[in-house]
């Protein structure tokens, strides 16, 4: 199954999935939080950095890295 | 927190919406931050959301243009405000001030309208269900009842009868002017001989004594040549209906139908294209009728215009509740406002503005309204940036029909305002409370 975490990211928000061909373009804090997982970051130490990077309390920083990764696979189910 | 902060998002390159629109364009074009010069920010801290919101100046403009138009091809006009069409009393008053008497359909209807201060013989009388009681009252006060059926023709003849003196009555035709869908449900048929066997039957009562035609061909005519064929028929019928009872009729009446500056779902070009202006209309109407206009005096031209003048004049503000991911790629929005308050959304893909400008990546969304219902939704389909909570957004034009249809379903129904000349706020209709339900329920 095609996983969008591996997905070769371009410096511009562009990502391809070489797997099935789809490409996608992203918004700055979904870069972020991609390529942190992509370092193999969990989504608690994602959070922490979200928040320092952008000022954002903890807390909203943590639900938006959960419902993204969620995202992610739901975008990998679908392609 | 930082400005600079939008959530996350994705999105897969190629979706169909991004091929219609062009681009994946990094901007919201449609802001609008006022209403007729009131703050849309100020509106919902004083009013609330979700907020039906009207311009004065917008209902007055669009009655007065079309008054124009019809005016220059026939001197004895008449508009008639389609109360079914919003029949708010503020509404009302203003169409009543611009000249119109009523159009109503329904005894409710056609109390409103007294209650307003408007008399019978101001009253236009339509639709198939008009109970003996307030047939009575209107034909007593001088309505210009159109019968929808014999019964009411037979009920009419009761009546005048009864009252020792001659009524006059006026039918409702429909007939086929070439437009889809036919209404053929509505008063007497035309082409099959129905409407002339009404007008016998009138006509050889010597209680009764035939008044007009009249004929509401549809709602959203698109095409101006349909009103066209309507009349050469019906000229031909009047003529025969003037030879058959030796006097001329006092009046024909073509109903509502012109349509406002919506977007229609399935019509692809945008309405400043496809839609005619209201000059259109009025000579395709006014140069068939140009044989009733010479008449000295030429009997009434009566119009009964809904959605015409009063859409484009209504907006519905109302606030982001949540979002979230779906599984088919589209970010689902949940608003405050549904199709508990947007019956016309069946046909209207609305046009939609934010107050302000959202930054951020355009993303395939839905909007689905409160209701714990899967069919409600407001629009399937629109790009927009990941809008945040109690974002406003602005609807338009929901002026003609929303309110009237609006449901009282799982939530109240909202406070509606009017903004008048100096931007003044008038409250048409407060919001529901539990205790205006509860009261109904003793
Ligand atoms: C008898 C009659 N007159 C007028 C109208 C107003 O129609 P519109 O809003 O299309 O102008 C209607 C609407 O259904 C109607 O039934």
């Amino acid at each position: 199954m095609p996983n969008l975490r591996f997905l070769n990211m371009s410096a511009n928000g562009m990502a391809f999935d070489p797997e099935t061909g789809e490409s996608y373009q992203m918004n700055g804090s979904a870069q972020f939080i991609l390529q942190s997982l992509q370092k193999g970051l969990d989504s608690q130490e994602i959070a922490s950095a979200l928040s320092l990077k952008f000022n954002i309390p903890f807390e909203k920083a943590h639900t938006d890295v959960l419902e993204f990764q969620v995202q992610l696979e739901m975008m990998a189910k679908a392609a | 927190m930082s400005n600079d902060y939008t959530k996350p998002s994705i999105v897969k390159v190629g979706n169909p919406l991004y091929a219609k629109h062009g681009s994946s364009a990094q901007s919201y074009h449609f802001v609008r931050d006022a209403i007729e010069g009131v703050k849309i920010s100020d509106l919902v801290a004083q009013y609330g959301s979700p907020l039906f919101v009207f311009s004065e100046r917008s209902l007055r403009l669009k009655y007065q243009q079309a008054f124009k138009a019809m005016q220059r091809y026939y001197p004895n006009l008449v508009f008639g405000w389609s109360y079914k069409t919003n029949y708010l009393n503020g509404i009302c008053q203003v169409f009543h001030q611009e000249g119109a008497i009523a159009e109503v359909v329904s005894q409710f209807e056609y109390e409103k309208a007294r209650s307003l201060g408007i008399p019978g013989n101001q009253i236009i009388f339509n639709g198939p269900h008009k109970p003996e009681g307030i047939l009575r009252r209107a034909l007593l006060e001088g309505a210009q009842v159109h019968a929808d059926h014999f019964y009411e023709i037979e009920d009419a003849e009761k009546i005048a009868k009864e009252n020792g003196s001659p009524i006059t009555i006026g039918i409702r035709i429909n007939l086929d002017s070439g437009i889809y869908p036919l209404w053929s449900r509505f008063g007497f048929n035309l082409e099959s001989g129905q409407a002339w066997a009404a007008i016998r039957r009138i006509a050889e009562s010597p209680h009764l004594r035939f008044g007009g035609v009249h004929c509401h061909i549809g709602t959203f005519i698109m095409d101006p040549t349909a009103y066209s064929r309507a009349i050469q028929k019906l000229s031909k019928l009047i003529r025969e209906a003037e030879s058959l009872v030796g006097y001329n009729i006092e009046y024909i009446d073509l109903g509502g139908g012109f349509p406002s500056m919506s977007q229609l779902k399935g019509v692809y070009q945008p309405p400043e294209v496809a839609i005619s202006s209201v000059e259109d209309y009025a000579e395709s109407i006014g140069k068939e009728l140009q044989w009733l206009a010479s008449r000295k005096p030429a009997p009434k031209l009566c119009f009964e215009l809904g959605r015409h003048l009063v859409d484009e004049a209504g907006y519905l503000i109302t606030q982001v509740v949540a979002d979230k991911a779906l599984p088919d790629g589209r970010r689902a929005y949940v608003l405050d406002a549904g199709v508990n308050l947007l019956y016309t959304s069946t046909w209207y893909k609305y046009k939609i503005e934010l107050d302000r400008d959202v930054p951020g990546m355009m993303e395939p969304s839905i909007l689905n309204g409160p209701l714990c219902m899967n069919i409600d939704v407001v629009d399937e389909a629109i790009l927009l940036p990941r809008l945040p909570r109690f974002q406003n957004l602005i609807l338009s034009p929901v002026g003609a029909y929303n309110v009237t249809q609006s449901m009282q379903f799982i939530e109240y129904r909202p406070n509606i305002v009017m903004i008048g000349e100096n931007k003044s706020i008038s409250l048409l209709r407060r919001k529901e409370g539990l205790e205006d339900l509860n009261r109904l329920e003793g």
